[in-house]
């Protein structure tokens, strides 16, 4: 994308430590600094729990010209350090950062806003904070008012605003900052729907205008729509840096809830009912060719599921298969023997079976899928609902592969299959 | 275009690049303060001469009728000393006061953007300066009800001396507001230690009211340097009995804008992780 040349924010070995327990956070008071002293005197610092926490630890990467760079990873993976480090807001214990050019950073919108003062009053303000000169508040304030949508409120405290007004105020002073580094933390998780697609359209002006964006959120989706990579944190470390889809998809991959790619009854909380004519043993998911795998599967490798059951007096009306559901359980659609006509199915045996059936991935978006144990026999009630069974396996599917190079954004859809398309001569 | 380069202990740069650097955002510090503090009171900035003048109506008008004091000429109500020195007080006092919670009452800001640290600090000190020269608009207008002559090339010595008052404000300010941030004693403490210091300080009194013996004592405080130098000058009162206390004034002034200004220095780093 970017021609590589000079980093415009070049980060090297950068590590934050802070120390808990012993010391608090908090404001502590002389009281209990002396009270420690005298502690630490008498027991000769055998019980001064002081316990390092590594916020960073040896982060290094490089951010070039007009590249919008996105920093993932779950709470506490020290995404706000790192922004917080950049914004020269607190200092790293050890390495070094580079910086070229003017540096803007909002970790919060409508830092300094004052309930008293108004509309007018605080863009003055909260725009000075920013790193914005009188002139340039005077030049673009006209703008703002108009990006804000504030109207004539602008001269009324904004302790009067609604809070949709309070941060699109507050939104458009930071929109109208013009530095050559933009520092953003989850400032667009706010505002209604439409004010923060202007957000976002707004961003990526930044970013076409040649600004170098640093970007942190939880959406994933916001992510993938305007960064062109991502650097993925977990505890501290860099787990991983390069395109936004590869990292978001590992990101969700290793963080997706309650995969589980094995079920088994032994050990299960499941109680199987005497009347139930199908005993379920196992559950478990593996590659294409028979490999157990856990939480993650990319597309390429191919998925089977193995399901063995016991079955005291089978008949041709019972089928045994799956369901298969996306993470928000929408049933993409469900399996079993029976699927074909009676001549080729496999027959099942009184006893144990071991069934096995490869599922189909190509065709689905990336996410978290379950599949369920889905049994009935025909014109009868239900054997197992696949909808409330406990007998269910969950794993995430890596799908990068159907994005063409000059796709920016994930085609949308519940699946992208890639079709033959042909164009008559 | 400019590099910004951020490792360990680089935080905190040169104090007058800073300065003129961000001096805008020192303006707008001490704006946002200035109108916030008059917002939604009904008589908005004339509560910085009625505070002085109640105080001083007060103490002229009920306690001195009990105790005799004597500014040194009977010429001068005393209405008029007691009003300069609680002007000159109470930039001392809010100034201090203002400067010291400044850190603290801005932790919002300065957990979420990087501006100089020292720049709230500074600006309570410099708006403060704004209540001082409107209350001393007062003066002239007690001098000519009184009918007393002041000296108007005495006068101007107001601007050195608050000068003095501001490097004071700041100096401590600085030393307060970094304590402030660890230890919130500091809240409770300088109120008190204003109030004592109020009486300890001639302020609605001559220095001449005490016995010479603790003179020394008193003049530790610069305000009272301060406060009995500009009574000297512009109203003829009589001047410090020893030059010398009004050295031991200043020595103090610069030990603590040194040792304000180190403690500062030492711990802005930290800040953000501990506010």
């Amino acid at each position: 994308m970017s021609e590589k040349k000079e980093p415009v924010v070049s980060i090297k070995g950068v590590s934050k430590r802070y120390i808990i327990g012993h010391r608090p956070n908090n404001s502590r008071t002389l009281r209990d600094v002396m009270a420690g002293s005298i502690k630490g005197l008498l027991s000769r610092g055998e019980n001064t729990r002081q316990e390092e926490f590594w916020a960073l630890r040896n982060v290094d990467f490089d951010v070039y010209k007009g590249e919008t760079l996105g920093i993932i990873g779950s709470n506490g993976a020290g995404k706000s350090t790192i922004l917080k480090i950049l914004s020269r807001i607190i200092e790293p214990t050890e390495g070094e950062v580079k910086i070229q050019g003017r540096v803007a950073s909002l970790l919060e919108v409508g830092t300094g806003f004052h309930p008293e003062l108004t509309g007018r009053e605080n863009v003055f303000f909260n725009g000075s904070v920013l790193g914005m000169s009188r002139d340039e508040i005077v030049k673009r304030f006209d703008e703002i008012v108009e990006f804000s949508e504030i109207g004539k409120f602008i001269d009324t405290p904004v302790k009067f605003y609604s809070s949709g007004m309070y941060v699109r105020l507050a939104f458009a002073i930071a929109a109208h900052l013009d530095p050559d580094v933009l520092i953003i933390d989850e400032a667009l998780a706010v505002g209604d729907v439409n004010f923060q697609q202007k957000c976002i359209d707004k961003m990526r002006d930044s970013a076409r205008s040649g600004k170098t964006v640093l970007f942190v959120t939880h959406s994933m989706n916001i992510v993938e729509e305007i960064c062109d990579r991502a650097v993925f944190l977990k505890n501290g470390k860099i787990e991983m840096i390069g395109d936004t889809s590869k990292v978001v998809s590992t990101y969700l991959g290793t963080t997706s809830q309650n995969l589980e790619t094995t079920w088994k009854a032994k050990g299960s909380s499941y109680v199987h009912r005497p009347d139930n004519p199908i005993k379920p043993i196992s559950l478990k998911l593996a590659t294409g060719d028979g490999k157990p795998f856990e939480r993650t599967v990319h597309y390429k490798e191919g998925l089977v599921a193995e399901l063995v059951v016991d079955i005291e007096k089978p008949t041709t009306d019972m089928s045994v298969g799956v369901s298969f559901y996306d993470e928000f359980n929408n049933r993409l659609f469900r399996t079993s023997q029976t699927d074909v006509d009676t001549k080729d199915r496999p027959q099942l045996k009184p006893g144990r079976n071991k069934l096995s059936v490869e599922l189909p991935l190509h065709d689905l978006r990336e996410g978290a899928f379950i599949v369920a144990l889905d049994c009935d026999v025909y014109r009868k009630d239900w054997v197992h609902n696949p909808y409330h069974t406990p007998v269910r396996t969950k794993f995430f599917l890596q799908n990068d592969g159907t994005k063409p190079a000059q796709w920016d954004i994930e085609r949308e859809g519940l699946t992208k299959p890639i079709l033959e398309w042909r164009v008559a001569d | 275009m400019g590099t910004v380069t951020i490792k360990p202990g680089r935080l905190g740069g040169n104090f007058f690049k800073e300065l003129i650097e961000y001096r805008e955002l020192v303006y707008y510090f001490a704006w946002r303060e200035f109108k916030v503090r008059y917002k939604q009171t009904a008589i908005g900035v004339l509560w910085v001469i009625f505070q002085p003048l109640l105080f001083t109506l007060v103490i002229t008008l009920l306690l001195f009728r009990g105790i005799a004091v004597d500014f040194g000429n009977p010429l001068i109500p005393s209405i008029i000393p007691v009003y300069l020195g609680m002007l000159f007080w109470n930039y001392f006092e809010q100034g201090l006061n203002n400067a010291s919670n400044s850190l603290v009452n801005n932790q919002a800001i300065i957990t979420k953007v990087y501006f100089p640290r020292f720049i709230p600090v500074l600006a309570a000190a410099l708006v403060g300066l704004v209540d001082f020269f409107i209350g001393f608009s007062l003066l002239f207008v007690l001098a000519a009800w009184y009918q007393v002559a002041l000296d108007w090339v005495g006068l101007l010595t107001v601007f050195p001396l608050m000068f003095g008052a501001f490097l004071l404000v700041y100096g401590a300010g600085l030393l307060f507001a970094t304590l402030n941030v660890r230890f919130r004693d500091v809240k409770f403490a300088l109120p008190f230690m204003m109030r004592v210091l109020l009486f300890a300080t001639p302020v609605f009194y001559p220095i001449t009211f005490l016995p010479q013996s603790v003179h020394w004592l008193l003049y530790l405080n610069p305000m009272t340097s301060i406060i009995e130098l500009f009574r000297h000058f512009a109203l003829g009162l009589p001047a410090p009995v020893k030059w010398e206390y009004v050295a031991l004034s200043a020595a103090t002034l610069v030990i603590l804008l040194f040792i304000g200004t180190r403690y500062f220095r030492s711990k802005e780093r930290q800040f953000a992780d501990i506010a």
